[in-house]
């Protein structure tokens, strides 16, 4: 590697040399895969059978000298894994700046790293910007969840559906992150493509703090990453706008005239390209198919819909409407997929976990109810030559509660239920559709009354 | 690295000087004089846009003047801010009244229709003034106009996050409402007011972008923040129906209009990588009276619309929104309704009952909700808390935040008499203001509220309350909570 202007090797100042030994080795063990599980992860991939889930975990790597399950969520201790790369990243840099004291300056090896960075950035924030371009990380909240009440969600699930309501706004944002992915993939436009990454993921990464979404350590990553490559032309800029003085462009123009680097360079292209193109393509896929948060067998035909219980009978008593009562159930949700919620004065263990990750049971497939209190939400298995559902309590805390039901429509609107519940004993519930107006779904632009 | 330069250290970026730098360029500092002409394209394309620049941040819009006549200087408010800086310009000339005229692209026309008369003005102004070679002077001015103007406004946008109060702490009606019963924008505003550290965040990127465009030195970056965060804000307006997307869009404007002016130069540089000497025209105030008159106004103005702006919002009430009177003591929680009486008869609970509550709240301030299956017209303004005929915040019972777009709690306001222990009550709603209950209450213990009196439908009700203590996952911190009802 040469590049075109000799006076670029002007020496750089001992703290300049120290800083940037630590933050090359810093990055590069943050940024290159060097953990043997990003590769037991990539070769148990089936590319036959891809789903945009294999290729986002990849973007999303970073080392684990520590498993991010056994570490705390929130806080400063979640940071763990920093840690040790800072420690290893300090230990180089002495060892380094005690073996290489003859070096006058990295610029070379400066643009190798800012190389790294940029792609490694790039990937990561356009593979964000397509799941969002897509609505696939939020999808629309669901009909039991919109028959939740504010306060019995965690504040991460306010902010996930605060979005999900608006999967224009998403698509909008997703676009954001993809054109300034695209903008550091270019060298010239990486520090507009870096400003709007510092400036957007710098947002969610406060969103990330404070509803407790998370995703920090990963955020904080991707804004670092940003705020360094900004460092580059930071002073140019500072010193064009603010001093309003002469300022020296980047002389620095890699030279890619030996054959082995411009094939490199080529086939680096070429990679990430098709990996943007890949990944675009199966987030595609995936939206156009069933979310993968979502349960994938279709509930029971013409079942949608929110049903007030009419009436109760527990071993044979009618229990009269109760907000208080145990057993007595409130109101009950037929999803658009086979899970049945139901609203029933007894408490709940929450799920705690963002609900996030593919699983092939629908049993598995806890999003709705990740985050999120007030209903009990059960997977069921419906029989319809039997006219039977076997109903099994979603919540891992809870998964010990079954129902076996018989059903029966007498008529469109109502619904009958009859069986035995998770005590053994016998129920009986009538349910009334109910076909209301909703302030959500009607808007603010017309009068209503509701 | 370092040169000696006349005895003196000049520290030098090791990254911009990579190419040897001659001792003029090292001591060139900001070029007064440009000189140079504009080209007639430069030219016509600046007289439209001063025009428009203009007309959306100079004192064009009657409404500035009617509040500059009839604000009420003796009750100093913060919203005295917004009445200055955002409210100065675009003068409303056309109005649509279809739903496109408020939500959609027709509410753009008016924007459009100054457009159109600054294009106007300006061939006039063209045809008039042929004889002249560039605007440099003008041009410094109006950036200096546009600065302040949106630089002010959005400072004061800003405080009002930077210290939380514009998006609130959730009320215990709201934690106890369904999502499906409020409005969008409602769930967009709420989602901010339970994080008020993210509010904080918010506003300070505001008053950052804001503050930027105070000072000549940073107003590019300010233009930048402003472009993005405002075109952002006026989106959102968009996506959840929250009805300022044209301020917003208007600021976003502004803000690339200003940064048009270093744009050139940072694409040279960093995209053509080429060397630049920004030249810049600064007009010369070298009198006295210039020199003391500039200085005064900056301080006046930093000191009104950022010092005394920042007081009054950090001295001003958090709480503006939600009425100011407090609630009867002991009171404040959500209730069960364990039993109703009407007209004597005891009617159980049930969700289709329209005169049988449900769910009751008291607030922690004068206002008590509760649910009875009996549809309301609902208030979709934003429920403004203040009044911008008479200026100031509105009484009590006309702080419409709470209610307003949300179904499901009847609102009522209430005065408490103390002595015959009585809670007289009216509906907030302003289509059902005439709802009223004269209702005595008895405390019995800690947890039991009783009611009876005559309630909106003069028909006499007996209710007993119970409240139940609760926690609420979206207030607690996660994992605080892990059972809940």
């Amino acid at each position: 590697m040469s590049y075109s202007d000799t006076s670029l090797s002007a020496p750089w100042s001992n703290t300049e040399k120290i800083a940037f030994r630590f933050f090359f080795i810093f990055f590069i063990l943050l940024v290159v895969p060097l953990d043997w599980k990003f590769y037991r992860d990539l070769f148990s991939i089936n590319w036959l059978n891809l789903h945009f889930y294999d290729l986002l975990n990849l973007t999303r790597y970073s080392p684990q000298f520590f498993a991010e399950e056994t570490l705390p969520k929130f806080g400063i201790g979640s940071f763990a894994n920093w840690g040790i790369v800072i420690i290893i990243a300090a230990i180089g840099t002495a060892v380094w700046s005690f073996v290489d004291k003859s070096k006058t300056e990295y610029t070379t090896l400066y643009y190798w790293l800012r190389v790294a960075l940029r792609y490694r950035l790039a990937l990561g924030i356009i593979a964000y910007g397509f799941i969002k371009l897509f609505p696939l990380q939020l999808p629309f909240p669901s009909l039991s969840n919109l028959h939740t009440n504010y306060g019995d969600f965690f504040a991460w699930k306010i902010y996930y559906h605060t979005h999900a309501i608006a999967p224009k706004y998403v698509s909008f944002l997703g676009a954001v992150e993809i054109f300034a992915g695209l903008l550091i993939l270019n060298r010239k436009t990486t520090t507009f493509g870096a400003g709007l990454i510092a400036g957007f993921t710098g947002n969610v990464l406060a969103a990330n703090f404070a509803y407790q979404i998370g995703e920090q350590v990963y955020g904080a990553l991707l804004v670092l990453m940003a705020v360094f490559l900004l460092a580059y032309d930071g002073p140019r800029l500072f010193r064009l706008l603010f001093l309003e003085k002469r300022t020296i462009a980047n002389k620095f123009i890699p030279d890619f005239s030996e054959k082995w680097l411009s094939s490199l360079r080529l086939g680096l292209k070429v990679a990430a390209f098709t990996f943007v193109i890949l990944f675009g393509y199966q987030s595609y896929a995936g939206y156009k198919g069933q979310n993968y948060l979502i349960p994938k067998t279709p509930g029971l035909a013409g079942s949608y819909g929110y049903y007030n219980v009419r009436e109760f009978k527990l071993n044979n008593q009618i229990i009269p409407y109760s907000l208080t009562d145990k057993n007595r159930w409130q109101n009950v949700i037929f999803e658009k997929w086979s899970t049945l919620s139901v609203k029933v004065a007894r408490p709940i263990k929450l799920d705690m976990t963002n609900g996030e990750g593919v699983h092939e049971d629908d049993l598995d497939r806890n999003f709705e109810l990740a985050g999120v209190g007030g209903r009990h939400y059960f997977y069921y298995h419906a029989d319809t030559l039997a006219h039977t559902l076997s109903l099994q309590n979603k919540n891992l805390n809870h998964r010990n509660e079954k129902l076996l039901l018989t059903y029966s429509f007498p008529t469109d609107s109502t619904l009958l239920l009859a069986g035995i519940n998770e005590n053994r004993d016998s129920i009986h519930v009538v349910l009334d559709k109910v076909n209301k107006k909703y302030m959500m779904l009607e808007g603010r632009r017309k009068p209503v009354k509701l | 690295m370092s040169l000696q330069e006349n005895g003196r250290e000049i520290i030098l970026d090791p990254i911009t000087t990579f190419e040897p730098a001659s001792k003029e360029t090292i001591l060139n500092s900001t070029t007064i004089q440009q000189p140079g002409e504009w080209t007639e394209y430069e030219k016509i394309a600046f007289r439209i846009v001063f025009v428009f620049a203009l007309f959306l941040s100079g004192p064009t819009s009657p409404h500035w003047y009617e509040n500059l006549v009839n604000y009420n200087w003796s009750h100093l408010h913060w919203q005295m801010l917004y009445a200055f800086t955002a409210e100065i310009g675009s003068p409303k000339i056309v109005n649509i009244s279809t739903e496109s005229g408020k939500w959609g692209l027709a509410s753009y026309a008016n924007i459009a229709v100054l457009l159109l008369i600054s294009a106007v003005i300006g061939g006039i102004w063209s045809y008039f003034d042929r004889g002249k070679k560039e605007y440099r002077n003008l041009y410094y001015w109006i950036r200096v106009l546009v600065r302040y103007q949106v630089g002010f406004s959005l400072v004061a946008w800003g405080f009002r996050k930077l210290i939380p109060m514009q998006m609130i702490w959730p009320p215990t009606n709201l934690l106890n409402t369904a999502l499906i019963n409020m409005q969008e924008q409602k769930l967009y505003w709420q989602s901010v007011g339970i994080v008020p550290n993210y509010e904080s965040f918010l506003g300070l990127a505001e008053v950052l972008a804001g503050g930027f465009l105070l000072f000549r030195k940073t107003t590019a970056l300010g233009g930048a923040l402003t472009l993005v965060v405002l075109g952002n804000v006026a989106i959102a307006n968009h996506v959840y129906d929250g009805s300022v997307h044209i301020p917003s869009f208007t600021y976003a404007v502004l803000g690339a209009i200003i940064l048009w002016y270093d744009f050139p130069y940072i694409w040279k540089l960093l995209v053509k990588e080429e060397d630049v000497t920004p030249v810049h025209y600064y007009p010369v105030l070298d009198k006295n009276w210039q020199k003391y008159g500039r200085l005064g106004l900056k301080t006046i103005g930093l000191g009104i619309f950022v010092g005394l702006g920042f007081y009054l919002h950090a001295s001003g009430d958090l709480k503006y929104r939600l009425p100011e009177a407090v609630a009867l003591e002991g009171a404040p929680g959500y209730y069960h309704v364990s039993e109703f009486k009407l007209n004597n008869k005891i009617l159980p609970y049930s969700p289709s009952d329209s005169v049988r509550w449900q769910d009751v709240v008291f607030e922690k301030w004068a206002t008590m909700t509760f649910k009875v299956n009996r549809p309301e017209k609902i208030d979709q303004s934003n429920g403004p808390a203040f009044d911008n005929v008479k200026g100031g915040v509105k009484p009590d019972i006309e702080r419409g935040w709470e209610s307003a777009g949300l179904a499901g709690p009847h609102f009522f306001y209430y005065k408490i008499d103390p002595e015959k222990q009585i809670l007289y009550m009216q509906n907030k709603n302003p289509e059902y203001k005439h709802e009223k209950q004269v209702l005595h209450y008895e405390k019995v213990g800690d947890k039991r509220l009783i009611l009876s009196g005559t309630n909106e439908f003069s028909d006499s009700i007996r209710v007993v309350l119970d409240r139940v203590e609760k926690e609420y996952p979206v207030t607690t911190k996660r994992g605080g909570v892990t059972v809940t009802e």
